[in-house]
């Protein structure tokens, strides 16, 4: 029934995809990878617009979602123009049809679909049987603001006032997202942040799956995603309705699509504008994200200057501020305009900052607290994939690990912001890490398991990487 | 039956009790039916994925168990009662309240409840009204939530203005 108002962000976000990848035909593994990501940039871009029409109009009515539909309409009839006049052929396989596909491993696409099934359901019962308000953020935040923006008329920017001590400035990619949706409705009722929660949380599952399906070969896609399944934590968190598992899809969209970019180098240029898109909606989803966002610049763009070509590089930076631009500067907007000072760092917690920085049992605290917290996570879950990488070993081709590095990287330094936000935390440092560690593990945990099984030996049959930096888009597709 | 060829039957009419001899047989036998086992099983696997099978089986044997297990917890959760809803339990109390309220008021909130997401399930459930939680400042309405009492308390400044019956209890401010 909530379906239909899911009907234009969809559509937005998978005509844009297609748009950029022309010749990717709407089939196969890029079909799955388009409507995943295109679900999720979609409503990124669909909550950004309704917030600026709330903000400068007022409440929307009838003429902005017509607006809206006809926007998704115009976009998706651009699209279907593309793929008619792209005439080239595609890989057929989706990786999720009863088919059986040569050098597809039958037995592990079937457990595949099997986890898939059982883990809809979990989803299922716990949402809609057990906490369909969501667990404790999402009734103190996220939904209480969806409400507030729906429910409080012209008093709806009560919803970012002082009422709450927390999340003051958190910006508002999930709360837009749900209200969109009530609006359209004119009720609000509870499966609407249920399903945007099911949207991001299989939209991760089905990500990862494709995106390594395109890199390393399905086998390894089934795989990667089967030990996301392990990881229940992260399905959990994804039932409480939070902003985090939002933010760990936007994060390991970003990332998928540099390494798509490294993979297919002649389309770097529609790839990093739609990185820039899922950059801006990950800044758009959580403070985090605006963290994430400043270490992409650095690693993707600064990082790379010495190494390729300026002009060349200068031209990718480009094409990501332009994909950055609208739902940044919505953003600025909200942070400039509604959003109050974040409750952690502001300036009386500045001037506090060189005490904290020097403290060294913070550091101690912290690191201890992290170190355990990262090997005892889903129950010792990384010691699983210890003994799969001592049993399979490293993926030995030069090119996978050329492309790796600057994922790494630009994790390690998420690691080391988020270790650093702990340090400076200007309360005690051990409640917010009770608080929120396992959150912040599940922020880079889905983009940890794609760097993981990307770089590792896998299940092929083949065992051979497919694809070089010289080999075409075209001919892999 | 092809090991059988390479090794005779013992028989058994000429036995003479060399049980060194029996077990001998019998554990060569064995190795052989084994090894055989072996091979069969590893072409079989061969046949299904050559490479870092270890591995793999490593990571989805466990997700076989672990998802449904998984999914029978929450199951069983739900089943048994165990699952603690207290937004779903003040929207119900909440709900006649919520009707007498008027929209955007700011009202005073008391309750005896001692959860500590008592207040935030209120604020969330009444929404568009705004909650000031205690008596200061003074506002027309006071909503009182009483969980433990039969009593019906007194505020000063206050008068009864609804009793909802389910410890729920709208107080108006009586005027000066």
């Amino acid at each position: 029934m909530e379906l239909p108002a899911f009907i234009s962000p969809f559509l937005i976000g998978s005509s844009i995809i297609v748009i950029l990848f022309p010749t990717s035909r709407l089939r196969g593994v890029w079909l799955v990878l388009t409507i995943s990501l295109g679900a999720g940039v979609g409503l990124g871009i669909t909550s950004s617009m309704i917030f600026l029409w709330l903000a400068f109009i007022g409440p929307p009515d009838s003429y902005y979602f017509a607006a809206e539909l006809t926007l998704a309409v115009m976009l998706a009839l651009f699209a279907l123009y593309r793929i008619h006049h792209s005439g080239c052929r595609t890989q057929e396989d989706s990786g999720l049809n009863c088919e059986a596909i040569p050098g597809t491993i039958v037995w592990l696409r079937n457990i595949f679909l099997f986890l898939m099934l059982v883990s809809v359901g979990s989803f299922l019962l716990k949402t809609f049987l057990q906490d369909p308000h969501g667990i404790w953020d999402a009734v103190d935040t996220w939904n209480y603001r969806a409400r507030w923006l729906f429910r409080g008329g012209p008093h709806w920017s009560y919803a970012f006032s002082l009422r709450a001590k927390d999340g003051l400035d958190y910006p508002l990619l999930v709360t837009a997202s749900v209200f969109r949706m009530w609006q359209i409705f004119g009720k609000d009722p509870i499966a609407i942040p249920i399903l945007v929660a099911g949207i991001f949380t299989f939209g991760s599952y089905l990500i990862l799956f494709s995106s390594l399906a395109l890199l390393r070969g399905r086998n390894q896609g089934y795989l990667a995603a089967i030990c996301l399944f392990v990881s229940t934590q992260f399905i959990n968190i994804g039932t409480y309705q939070y902003a985090d598992v939002p933010l760990a899809f936007f994060i390991l969209s970003t990332v998928i699509l540099f390494g798509l970019k490294d993979r297919y180098p002649e389309i770097s240029s529609p790839i990093v504008f739609l990185a820039g898109l899922t950059v801006s909606c990950a800044a758009w989803t959580k403070n985090e994200g605006q963290l994430f966002l400043a270490l992409v610049i650095f690693v993707y763009f600064i990082g790379q200057l010495g190494k390729k070509e300026w002009s060349k590089t200068i031209k990718e930076f480009i094409g990501f501020t332009l994909g950055l631009a609208p739902v940044l500067a919505t953003l600025f907007y909200f942070k400039l305009n509604f959003a109050l000072e974040n409750a952690h760092i502001n300036t009386n917690t500045l001037k506090q900052l060189g005490a904290y920085l020097v403290d060294i049992d913070r550091y101690i605290l912290v690191g201890t607290k992290c170190i355990y917290k990262l090997f005892t996570f889903n129950d010792g879950i990384v010691w699983l994939m210890a003994g799969y990488f001592f049993l399979s070993g490293l993926e030995r081709s030069d090119l996978i690990k050329k492309r790796i590095l600057s994922h790494t990287i630009l994790l390690l330094l998420m690691m080391c912001g988020y270790f650093f936000v702990y340090v400076i935390y200007p309360g005690n440092p051990r409640d917010l890490l009770s608080a929120s560690l396992r959150r912040i593990i599940i922020q880079l945990w889905p983009t940890w398991v794609f760097l993981f099984f990307y770089c590792v030996k896998g299940p092929e049959k083949n065992a051979v990487i497919q694809g070089t930096p010289t080999r075409s888009f075209k001919a892999d597709i | 039956m092809h090991v059988l060829k390479k090794f005779p039957p013992i028989n058994h009419s000429v036995f003479t009790g060399d049980v060194n001899l029996t077990i001998s047989y019998s554990f060569k036998m064995f190795r052989q039916k084994f090894i055989k086992l072996k091979s069969y099983a590893d072409a079989q696997l061969s046949n299904y994925f050559p490479s870092v099978r270890g591995a793999v089986l490593l990571i989805v044997i466990p997700a076989v168990f672990i998802v449904p297990i998984y999914f029978f917890s929450i199951l069983s959760e739900i089943v048994t009662g165990k699952t603690h809803r207290p937004v779903l339990e003040y929207e119900t109390r909440l709900a006649a309240i919520k009707k007498d309220l008027p929209a955007n008021a700011v009202v005073n909130y008391v309750s005896n409840s001692t959860a500590p997401d008592d207040l935030i399930d209120a604020e969330y459930v009444l929404v568009p009204v705004r909650i000031v939680k205690g008596l200061k400042p003074m506002h027309d309405l006071l909503i009182f939530q009483n969980f433990d009492t039969a009593e019906i308390p007194e505020f000063e400044g206050y008068t009864l203005k609804t009793n909802y019956g389910n410890g729920v209890m709208l107080f108006k401010r009586v005027s000066d």
